[in-house]
């Protein structure tokens, strides 16, 4: 197997996991309503635990340490896409973020549930579980709003139409394409996106929303090799501070 | 003006005035209630836990997950809106609330259900004990006390929900619960934070001492 595709492939994966799980939990205690600050809350706790354990298996491969790599670094030494990096806006903005990136990353563990690699597979198996709940709750939130009033429909339509360019950078094809399909080890970015445009497409059909023509749409990339908006170095700076102040802190 | 400065810096984003700004109350500020049952191993009955607002019971059904299987384990929910719930009083003296109840004039031709949950010991929650059929919520009580009552085991309280108002976990998604035992970071208890101050208290006292 090809270590530095599947390093690649794993970096991207964390690195998305732990910004958004680190954008998501700055609702904590601003949420609209108890219930639901607790249920993103707990979405949010859990992606940043996926980020750690794709880690740890990076740190097997012969990486830095967990902690090392998640706050030590630079804004252009991350590999996430830029959607996960935007700040959180207004409630809609992050609802409709967490919808449209949840269900890629459902069919991204999905996938690599069957991978060869036994200590991937067992964890996408695992975090499949946690994700499924997540896409429920993004789901749900969908069809309530796109059918509620005008103004809760023209916030949802106006944040669909700011992030689908952002969304298709998820899928940004990886240097290392062709040898992880050709190894059998993930399907490609490709398959994954064709796979997420019909789900996300099923649940907006439901909804009073419009998913506009894909062509239309021009994908934002970069972020998979370094290139990150300017929002992405301050939540690093911030998500580091008492890392970056004291190693050695427990809690 | 000086906007409020934090040591949370999202609170300092904010941008709020320490003035205090005043604004109208709103009318509409909360959702409807649902009750929330969770089943806590597989092969015991569900109970009751708590109730969360919501718009919806879908939501509420996302809602009760969080709020009440985010530690500790279970194996399925099941939510159901307050409204849909009907309960008897609350009896003195651990007697049998059944005893003021009549039974059933045999079987009920009914094809509605009602599902069945008694109280035990005040304080504690309510235990589903199964369903029965029956055209409305005082039959469905009369039934109750034919199929489930137990003169060993008094119920001081009866609550009965139309079994079409219940929203019971799917099957195929029963596997939302099935890392939360490993999630022992949800837990205050994980991060021993009793130790870490008791060692604090005593390395000052010993520095104070020196």
């Amino acid at each position: 197997m090809n270590q530095d595709a599947v390093k690649d492939l794993l970096y991207k994966i964390a690195d998305d996991q732990l910004i958004i799980g680190h954008r998501n939990s700055e609702w904590t205690g601003m949420g609209p309503i108890l219930e639901e600050d607790i249920a993103f809350s707990s979405m949010a706790q859990d992606k940043v635990g996926h980020a750690q354990q794709f880690y740890t298996i990076l740190n097997q491969m012969g990486e830095q340490d967990p902690d090392t790599v998640a706050f030590m670094r630079n804004a252009d030494q991350f590999h996430c896409c830029q959607m996960v990096e935007l700040p959180n806006g207004e409630y809609d903005f992050s609802l409709i973020r967490h919808f449209l990136f949840d269900h890629a990353e459902y069919l991204r563990f999905s996938a690599l549930a069957n991978c060869p690699m036994e200590s991937v597979a067992n964890l996408s198996k695992k975090i499949k579980s946690e994700i499924k709940y997540h896409v429920m709750h993004a789901d749900t939130w969908i069809k309530q709003l796109g059918t509620a009033t005008e103004e809760a429909k023209a916030r949802m339509q106006n944040s669909l139409n700011e992030l689908l360019p952002y969304a298709l950078g998820i899928f940004e094809p990886s240097k290392h394409e062709d040898t992880l399909i050709s190894e059998g080890f993930y399907p490609g970015e490709k398959a994954i996106e064709d796979q997420w445009w019909e789900a996300i497409s099923k649940v907006i059909d439901k909804t009073e929303l419009t998913l506009p023509a894909r062509e239309s749409i021009s994908p934002v990339y970069g972020g998979r090799y370094g290139t990150h908006t300017e929002h992405l170095q301050p939540l690093v700076e911030e998500m580091s501070e008492v890392f970056r102040l004291d190693p050695t802190a427990e809690w | 003006m000086a906007t409020l400065q934090s040591l949370d810096p999202r609170v300092t984003r904010l941008g709020i005035s320490p003035e205090g700004e005043q604004s109208e109350k709103q009318e509409l500020d909360q959702f409807e209630t649902f009750e929330v049952f969770l089943q806590p191993k597989e092969g015991r009955p569900y109970e009751h836990v708590g109730i969360v607002h919501a718009p919806n019971i879908d939501l509420a059904f996302l809602f009760g997950k969080e709020q009440f299987s985010r530690r500790f384990t279970c194996v399925a929910m099941a939510v159901a809106a307050t409204r849909d719930v009907k309960t008897t009083h609350v009896t003195e003296n651990k007697e049998n609330v059944y005893n003021t109840i009549t039974p059933a004039n045999g079987e009920s031709s009914a094809t509605d259900r009602y599902e069945v949950f008694h109280l035990y010991k005040r304080g504690q929650h309510v235990k589903h004990q199964g369903s029965v059929p029956a055209a409305d919520y005082q039959e469905a009580l009369s039934q109750a006390k034919t199929a489930f009552d137990d003169e060993q085991k008094p119920s001081l309280c009866v609550w009965l929900i139309k079994a079409e108002a219940m929203r019971f976990v799917d099957d195929e998604d029963k596997d939302l619960w099935d890392t939360l035992s490993e999630k022992l970071y949800r837990d205050a208890l994980a991060y021993k934070a009793g130790d870490k101050l008791k060692q604090f208290k005593e390395s000052r006292a010993a520095a104070a001492q020196a």
